[in-house]
């Protein structure tokens, strides 16, 4: 039942005291999780679960500009949190925090060096052969260029969330960088990383009213404890970036932002290229109309780029962040991607899932049988 | 990438409980919405782009020269200034470098020898410690 008037006014008092003076912390990523490998600031979770019954295990390979609880913000909106509730099995490559000693990463470094590892170590760890991998974001730009640089890695399923292709239609942020207006050296600093107050303000620049109309929001919502919670999570994630090697920065403006080499499906790396054509095993794009990070008309063209014959997309009506934490993710955006996954794996009667296959050709076409593409026919 | 919050869409909506939005809240929308338009159009023209670029080039050289001239202060007073901090990191980043260059040199040679028997380090039943939550 709605609280009355007077109701809504005391907790209004009450929760406005709490949220001005900073009190008002919820706990974030509850969900339980061991470190299965790690090597330098990168990690690889495994979330707990007693109900794996998809096999092959999923692998979530996050951003590198953020902080990984946003899949995991709170118990009723996770997206680790819903996938092990399907009976996935979860793991989660985590960046870290970069110190100088990542400034001179490039993206090799991550997609040729640690991924291979983590994958390895995931499936080690599961007893699968093979996983599905799911690239969020920057992360998912990262799970193309490992799957492109070596088809012989053992990835069933790659899932791109809001992925990137068209760099020069990521606006404001691209568009500095494009022309020469800024330079990456202009931004990186003294120990050769990007700060993270720099990639806050940049992405605050992107919607410059947001601060009033949210603290607008925080007025009107005041006394609802759950909208709050959610708000306070949402905002300290939002404000809590970390910085960006400072190679891997130079690289993506230069290669992927000026010379867009991604829009035409490739990406030189060192001494080849990694074509996005190479990708064989079934793949799921994902994209948001609201996104004003990662506009659709900058992710959409990855459908079309990459070799496999198994290709769906997915538009959700839903934002960059919405899609993993919202409202509607756990109800609209992750059913979704979780039925298109569990459509591409197996499902195992209880307990660990791995099963074995031979040969080291695991491209793993599997036999669909039902509607297995109907999450990305009903967005076509 | 993180980015402004988009939880929740506009709060105009109706709430979960179906209630109306408040009657303040249409005038504020009514207002909010062209001038945040406006402002997202005029953050992507090339005057505000070509002055944000300009801005911060000119800010950054005035950090750079305020530091050196901060810096020659320290200096004389003998006590240790940004510049100093940043050699000591750069240098502490180059050390851990090497270091990691040698551990997985150290990894590779020890994958390239026979496996002693047994389960692998790392795997959960190697691992078999007691359940803790994770603390970050």
């Amino acid at each position: 039942m709605a609280p009355s008037l007077l109701e809504r006014q005391l907790l209004r008092t009450r929760n406005g005291v709490r949220y001005y003076a900073g009190l008002s912390r919820p706990p974030l990523a509850q969900t339980p999780r061991d470190l299965v490998w790690r090597r330098d600031t990168a990690r690889l979770w495994r979330y707990r679960s007693d109900e794996r019954r998809i096999a092959p295990p999923v692998l979530i390979v996050h951003s590198l500009i953020s902080k990984s609880y946003i899949l995991d913000l709170l118990p009723n909106a996770t997206m680790i949190g819903f996938l092990l509730g399907e009976g996935f099995d979860v793991f989660m490559l985590d960046w870290g925090r970069p110190y100088p000693a990542d400034a001179e990463n490039t993206l090799e470094t991550y997609f040729e060096g640690y991924m291979p590892a983590a994958v390895a170590a995931a499936c080690a760890e599961s007893g699968a052969d093979e996983v599905s991998l799911i690239g969020y974001c920057l992360g998912g730009v990262l799970a193309l260029l490992l799957a492109a640089a070596d088809p012989e890695q053992p990835i069933r399923n790659l899932i791109t969330l809001t992925t990137p292709c068209d760099f020069t239609e990521l606006g404001f942020m691209s568009q500095m960088f494009i022309e020469g207006r800024l330079n990456p050296e202009d931004v990186i600093d003294a120990t050769g990383l990007v700060p993270a107050r720099v990639l806050d303000r940049g992405f605050q620049s992107l919607k410059p009213t947001d601060a009033i109309v949210q603290q607008v929001n925080v007025w009107q919502n005041l006394w609802n404890d759950q909208w709050l919670t959610g708000f306070v999570a949402m905002n300290k994630w939002t404000r809590d970036h970390v910085p960006f090697a400072g190679a891997a920065f130079r690289q993506i403006v230069e290669t992927l932002v000026r010379d867009n080499t991604l829009a035409d499906g490739v990406m030189p790396t060192k001494g080849r290229e990694a074509r996005l054509a190479d990708i064989r095993c079934p793949y799921l794009n994902v994209f948001c109309r609201r996104d004003e990070i990662v506009p659709p008309r900058s992710a959409a063209p990855l459908a079309g780029l990459v070799g496999s014959e198994d290709v769906d997309e997915l538009c959700l009506e839903s934002g960059h962040v919405g899609l993993v934490a919202g409202r509607q993710a756990g109800k609209v955006s992750m059913p979704k991607i979780a039925e298109w996954i569990a459509s591409h794996s197996e499902r195992s009667p209880a307990g660990r899932s791995g099963r074995r296959r031979g040969g080291g050709q695991t491209r793993a076409r599997r036999e669909v049988s039902g509607d297995g593409s109907s999450a990305g026919d009903a967005a076509r | 990438m993180a980015g402004s919050s988009d939880n929740g869409g506009r709060s105009s909506e109706p709430s979960k409980n179906g209630k109306a939005p408040p009657a303040w809240r249409a005038p504020f929308d009514a207002v909010e919405r062209p001038v945040t338009s406006a402002s997202q159009s005029w953050l992507q023209s090339n005057l505000f782009m070509d002055g944000l670029a300009i801005a911060w080039r000119v800010q950054r050289r005035v950090n750079v020269d305020l530091r050196r001239g901060l810096g020659i202060c320290f200096g004389v007073l003998n006590m240790p200034t940004r510049g100093d901090v940043d050699r000591l990191s750069n240098q502490l980043a180059n050390v851990e470098r090497q270091l990691r260059e040698l551990r997985s040199g150290l990894e590779a040679s020890e994958q390239e020898q026979p496996k002693p028997q047994g389960l692998p380090i790392g795997t959960a039943a190697a691992r078999r410690r007691p359940a803790s939550r994770d603390r970050r």
